[in-house]
Order: structure tokens, then C-alpha cells, then sequence
């Protein structure tokens, strides 16, 4: 009887020492399942990726147009968290378009506009269908045209890196990149930004350092060569990287967005590369004082339009613009305002909310571009080898 | 015993069929894949050892494996010392304390990890609730656990001490009192007895307790992901980091049989000693 006991202990170490490191790297993959159709309507499953505020807002926003009487179309969210698996949705989509499959239920994709250049990397230059814009009676409202597929997108909502400090501690911020420089090194350990792999407010501040002396081009661009024309944005992170936050007598550079927010919510630093829309909802939360104040680098930090674009795999862009076409109405820009402090793209004077004065600095027409697809790996891994190593 | 009959063994093969398809399915596929990724080469899917070449020359990566081993063999070491003394403290000593600890011991294992994990930061950080209290007494203290190995092993030994001493008390209380008794009335020392006795007929346990330690520390994502630092990293983060911040696949994959192969040593030591009957236990 001891001997079965000991045979069944090791058989469970056995089975637990299989899954431990496993789990990890052979995790989730999700498939969207099909629901109940609703009353004769078209199902357009709309595919969103982003932290869980995206998933909230969409979900309000579904609420409300499903509900609405005129709507064409039954929506259904399927959504996927950045960070655990955000990178699998432009995988997962190339993945059914390169298996030749035509009838998927990605019938609609909502997306940072910078991000749709790895999607076509993966997937090929026609995965986006052309959009008939006739149909779309509202995108006449729309202020902001995109930059990328600008035939087969339709912006939504903008979002951008701002620079945030507290206006107590912080009374003049410094307002261009000689000033940010002359700051950091005069006020040691008052700055973080956090890794660039690890959120995008970390990338935006690496790429404006990178990018902010090379050709527009470059910006737009996923060629190879501009690697090695970051040398002097490299060479001046380094420069800034002794006079960073530090604890425990070691320069740190905190995790993810929050990472660097909760150092702002501790007094621990006075300034700050974040999410616009980060900030702004920690501040309506009274996480972040009222005194906290955002701000744009001159030149700008990396901002995005995020669009709706239809994947030439779904069930076709016909079904999709009755709820393309609610996106940008004012009711539902209100939503996306209020829920998550979006910056709209239509005429701000459309919108009837006391929550515009909160993003009035932010032109989306305004925002500077940075969309580099796969280089994004080459310089995080830069980033983790050259600077995250430095004493 | 009654020899099986062929129906009864065909009812117990139809009764294992549906676990043994689905571990086939989720966890010995998913392995076999993985190994052989791991020795793919990303560009054309040849055959390669340049995936290992990679993880055991590059200085990074060097850097976090020889990290997260000595991440490792410290919190195993301090947890299983703690939670022995802590085990002989409930086991041997009946007061109200004692008791009360030993209905508590338990609590950190229903708290969900990052829930720990955060509660941990919000009073270790350099502006957490230490910082505060000490600056009501006219200091600024700074403990300096965030974002370093310190941080990562302290909450380490949050988590394993429960468990550990949860199997440390479970071995103790096999051991009848009368034992103890008989051989302190015949003259023993508390320090032989405890030497003598207590020590080797826990031993077995210890181990139990340390290889689970050891394996569930060596792969952990969480803790070090939220307190750890930029560099050195542990492998969890650097699994995750080669996975889906460079989409380096095969390194990933090579990485995951590495992290294998570790807790594979610490499940051979367990098993060896398991396995190992001792001479007078052979008695029984």
C-alpha cells in the first residue's frame, strides 16, 4: 500500500513538473464562437485587442447599438487583451487568411491605425477591403483621414503619448527636447519612462528619441536601414539613463504603463511619457490628484488614429457599415469621450459633454505617426541589451 | 488478491481513455512540439542546435538563467528553514499562539497571487506604507525591495512558507508523542532527539517540500514580472519576453526545455530519495 502511495506521488510531481514551464509557453488560443442571431439581423463579430478600457467601451458601445431600433446588424465582440494575447490576433488573422480561408467570422477589426502595417506584413498587401464611403454618411464628419490604408479604414478614435506631471511639484514642465534633456539631468531621479517592450507609452518615448531627427519617411517605414540610423537616439537614452528613477540604489525602469503611472500616484517621480487616455481616467477615479497635468513634447510624442478596417476574410464589408457608420456618430464619440477619454474625430462642437475641455490640447490632426511594424522588435531587443544592462 | 479479468480490464482502459487522450492532447503534444521547434532553425524549419547555442553563450541570457537559479535555491532554502522551525513551533509547543498560527498558517494560499503580489508592493515600495510610518517619526526610510531580487524572494517565501510548513507539520505529526516521550525518560537531549529522531523521519517531506518549491519558483511569471527589475530578468519573464516581445519562437521553445530540464534535476532528487527505502523502514 506505501509503495502505491509513493508510486502516486511521484506520478503527480511527475505530471505537475510537465505543465509548470509548459503552461507558459504553449498558452492560450481562443477561437470565437458563434451566437444566437438576432431576429433575422447579420452577425458582424468585431474583433478589438487592447487593455481591458477597450474592452469596456466596446462593450458599452455594442450595448447601445444592438439595442438601437434602426440597426442593420447584430454585433459581437470577440476580444483580445494586449500583453497576453494581442500579438496572436494579427497571427491568428494571417494565420486563416494564408490557409486560404475565406468565409471566417473576422468580419471587423478595430486597431491602432500604426498597428495595421504588421497585419499586412503577416497577411499580405490586399487583407484590408476597399470601403465605399457613400455608405457611410457620417464620415463626412470625420476631421481626420488616416494615414495608413486611408481607402480601407475609417478612424474611430485618437489616442497619444502625452507627457504627465504634477502641477504642485512641477509648476513650469519643460516643453521641448533640449528642455526635457536640461530637466532630467538637473532633477536626478525624478523622471521613468517605462521598457518599450512593456507598454506603448515606453515605446513612444524611446521612438520620438529615435526618430525624431531622421526624414518623415522613416516614421512610416519598416525598412531595415533606419536601424542604423538610430545611433544618436541611443546614444542620448544612454546619456539620460544615470539621472533616472532609482530604488534601491539601482536606475529602474518600472514595468508596463501602469508601472510608471503608479510611480507618478506615489510622488515618486515628477514627469512622465503615458497614455493620454491613462492618465485622464486615474485622474476622474481621484487615483491621480487633480493637480496631475498632461501636456505635449514639442516635437510630439508618438499618437495614433484607431480604426475600423474590414479583412478581406470575413463575411464582406456590406453588413459592417451600418455599425461603422454608428462609430462615428456624435452619441456614440460621446461614448468613447466618457468612457475612456478618447480624443474624437469628429468636430469637437458636435459632441454635447463637459468632458471635451479634458482632451481640447489634443488635435488629432496634430499627432505624430510612428509606424515601424517589425522593427518594433528589433529595438525593443536593443533596448533590453544595450540599456536595461547599463549600471 | 483475485486475478483481473480481461472485461475488467477493458472497463478500466475505457475508463482512463478520455484522461489519457486529452493529457496526450494538451500536455504531451504541445511538449513534443516544442521540442521540436526548439531545435528548428527560423528561417527554413532545418534542423539546428543554434537555439541553445544562443541561450547558454549569450551574456543576457546567461546572466538570467545563473539569476533566477540563485533566485531559486535561496527562496527554497530560506522557506524550508523557516518553515521547519515553524513546524516544530506548532507540532511541540501547545500554547494560545501557537494555535492561533496554526489556523492562520494557511491563509496565503486562498489569496489569489497578484492580489498578494500588489498588497506586497503598496507596503515594501519605496513610497509604501514602511516609507510612511517612518516619516511620521521624523524619518525616510527607503527599503529598496522593488524592482530586485530581494522584493522577488521576500514574496517568494510569502507564498512557499505555508506551503512547506502545511507538509512539514503534516510529517511531524506522524510522529507519535510517546516516541519522544519514551526517548527523553531514558535520558536523551532535546538537540539529540530532535538530531536523532525528528530530523530523519521528516527528511522525506523536506524534500517533497522543496522540490515542489523549486519547480513552481523556477517558472514563475507573476512576482518577478511585477517586482522584478530590467536586468537581470527571471526566465518566466524572459520566456515571455523572447515569446511575444521578439517572436523569437524557437528560442522561446528552447528556453521552455531549459526551464524543463531544471525542474526535471529537482524531480530526479525527489524521486531518488522517495524511491529510497530506508533500512528499518523495510520492517513495515
Amino acid at each position: 500500500m506505501k509503495r502505491k502511495m509513493k508510486k502516486l506521488c511521484v506520478c503527480a510531481v511527475l505530471c505537475f513538473l510537465m505543465l509548470s514551464p509548459f503552461t507558459l509557453f504553449a498558452g492560450g488560443q481562443r477561437e470565437g464562437s458563434a451566437a444566437g442571431n438576432g431576429g433575422g439581423k447579420p452577425k458582424v463579430t468585431l474583433w478589438a485587442t487592447g487593455s481591458d478600457n477597450v474592452r469596456m467601451l466596446f462593450e458599452k458601445l455594442i450595448d447601445e447599438y444592438n439595442a438601437k431600433p434602426g440597426s442593420t446588424s447584430v454585433v459581437e465582440l470577440q476580444f483580445v487583451m494586449s500583453g497576453s494575447g494581442g500579438q496572436t490576433l494579427s497571427d491568428r488573422i494571417a494565420a486563416a487568411k494564408l490557409a486560404g480561408k475565406t468565409d471566417t467570422d473576422f468580419d471587423l477589426l478595430a486597431e491602432n491605425g500604426s498597428a495595421l502595417a504588421s497585419y499586412v506584413d503577416k497577411a499580405g498587401g490586399d487583407l484590408f477591403v476597399p470601403l465605399d464611403f457613400s455608405k457611410i454618411p457620417n464620415y463626412a464628419n470625420v476631421k481626420m483621414k488616416s494615414g495608413f490604408f486611408t481607402d480601407c479604414v475609417v478612424p474611430y478614435r485618437g489616442t497619444t503619448v502625452v507627457m504627465a506631471y504634477d502641477s504642485v511639484r512641477l509648476p513650469n514642465p519643460p516643453k521641448t527636447w533640449a528642455e526635457l534633456d536640461a530637466w532630467i539631468t538637473s532633477h536626478p531621479g525624478r523622471f521613468a519612462y517605462n521598457p518599450p517592450g512593456s507598454g506603448g507609452s515606453g515605446a513612444g518615448f524611446v521612438n520620438l528619441a529615435l526618430y525624431k531627427d531622421l526624414p518623415p519617411e522613416a516614421k512610416v517605414s519598416t525598412d531595415e536601414k533606419w536601424v542604423e540610423q538610430w545611433g544618436p537616439g541611443w546614444d542620448w537614452l544612454k546619456s539620460i539613463h544615470p539621472y533616472l528613477y532609482t530604488s534601491g540604489g539601482k536606475v529602474v525602469y518600472p514595468n508596463k504603463n501602469q508601472g510608471t503611472l503608479d510611480l507618478l500616484i506615489n510622488k515618486e517621480v515628477d514627469l512622465i511619457p503615458a497614455w493620454a487616455d491613462q492618465v485622464l481616467t486615474n485622474i476622474s477615479r481621484g487615483i491621480l490628484p487633480e493637480s496631475t497635468k498632461i501636456y505635449q513634447l514639442t516635437p510630439a510624442l508618438n499618437g495614433t488614429d484607431v480604426v475600423l478596417a474590414v479583412p478581406n476574410i470575413g463575411g464582406g464589408a456590406e453588413k459592417t457599415y451600418d455599425f461603422i457608420n454608428f462609430m462615428i456618430s456624435p452619441a456614440a464619440q460621446k461614448i468613447c469621450l466618457e468612457t475612456i477619454f478618447a480624443v474624437p474625430v469628429i468636430d469637437a462642437s458636435l459632441i454635447d459633454s463637459t468632458y471635451k475641455t479634458m482632451v481640447k490640447d489634443l488635435d488629432i490632426s496634430g499627432f505624430s505617426v510612428i509606424s515601424n511594424g517589425k522593427l518594433g522588435d528589433v529595438r525593443n531587443q536593443y533596448w533590453d541589451k544595450n540599456i536595461a544592462r547599463l549600471p | 488478491m483475485r486475478k483481473p479479468k480481461w472485461k475488467t480490464n477493458l472497463y478500466i482502459a475505457l475508463m482512463l481513455a478520455p484522461a489519457l487522450l486529452l493529457t496526450m492532447g494538451i500536455i504531451v503534444y504541445p511538449i513534443i512540439n516544442t521540442v521540436i521547434r526548439s531545435f528548428s532553425s527560423p528561417e527554413d524549419g532545418s534542423f539546428t542546435l543554434a537555439n541553445y547555442v544562443f541561450l547558454l553563450t549569450d551574456d543576457v541570457s546567461m546572466e538570467n538563467i545563473a539569476y533566477t537559479l540563485w533566485i531559486v535555491v535561496v527562496t527554497v532554502v530560506l522557506s524550508i528553514l523557516i518553515s521547519y522551525v515553524l513546524a516544530l513551533y506548532l507540532r511541540f509547543y501547545d500554547t494560545k499562539i501557537s494555535k492561533f498560527i496554526g489556523t492562520i498558517y494557511l491563509l496565503p494560499r486562498f489569496v489569489p497571487s497578484l492580489v498578494a503580489v500588489y498588497a506586497m508592493i503598496t507596503i515594501i515600495r519605496d513610497s509604501g506604507f514602511l516609507n510612511r510610518v517612518s516619516r511620521l517619526f521624523g524619518y525616510n526610510f527607503k527599503p529598496g525591495l522593488m524592482y530586485n531580487a530581494r522584493g522577488i524572494i521576500l514574496m517568494n517565501l510569502w507564498f512557499n512558507i505555508a506551503f512547506a510548513t502545511m507538509i512539514i507539520v503534516a510529517a511531524l505529526s506522524s510522529i507519535p508523542d510517546s516516541m519522544v516521550e519514551s526517548a527523553r525518560d531514558v535520558g536523551a537531549r532535546k538537540i539529540n532527539v530532535f538530531l536523532n529522531m525528528i530530523l530523519p523521519l521528516s527528511f522525506k517531506d523536506v524534500m517533497v517540500a522543496m522540490t515542489f518549491i523549486f519547480m513552481s519558483n523556477v517558472s514563475s511569471f507573476t512576482t518577478p514580472f511585477v517586482m522584478g527589475g530590467n536586468n537581470p530578468i527571471m526566465l518566466g519573464v524572459y520566456l515571455r519576453k523572447q515569446f511575444s516581445e521578439y517572436s523569437n519562437y524557437e528560442i522561446a521553445a528552447a528556453l521552455s526545455v531549459i526551464m524543463f530540464l531544471f525542474s526535471s534535476v529537482s524531480a530526479i532528487i525527489y524521486i531518488y530519495t522517495n524511491l529510497k527505502e530506508k533500512e528499518w523502514e523495510k520492517a513495515n
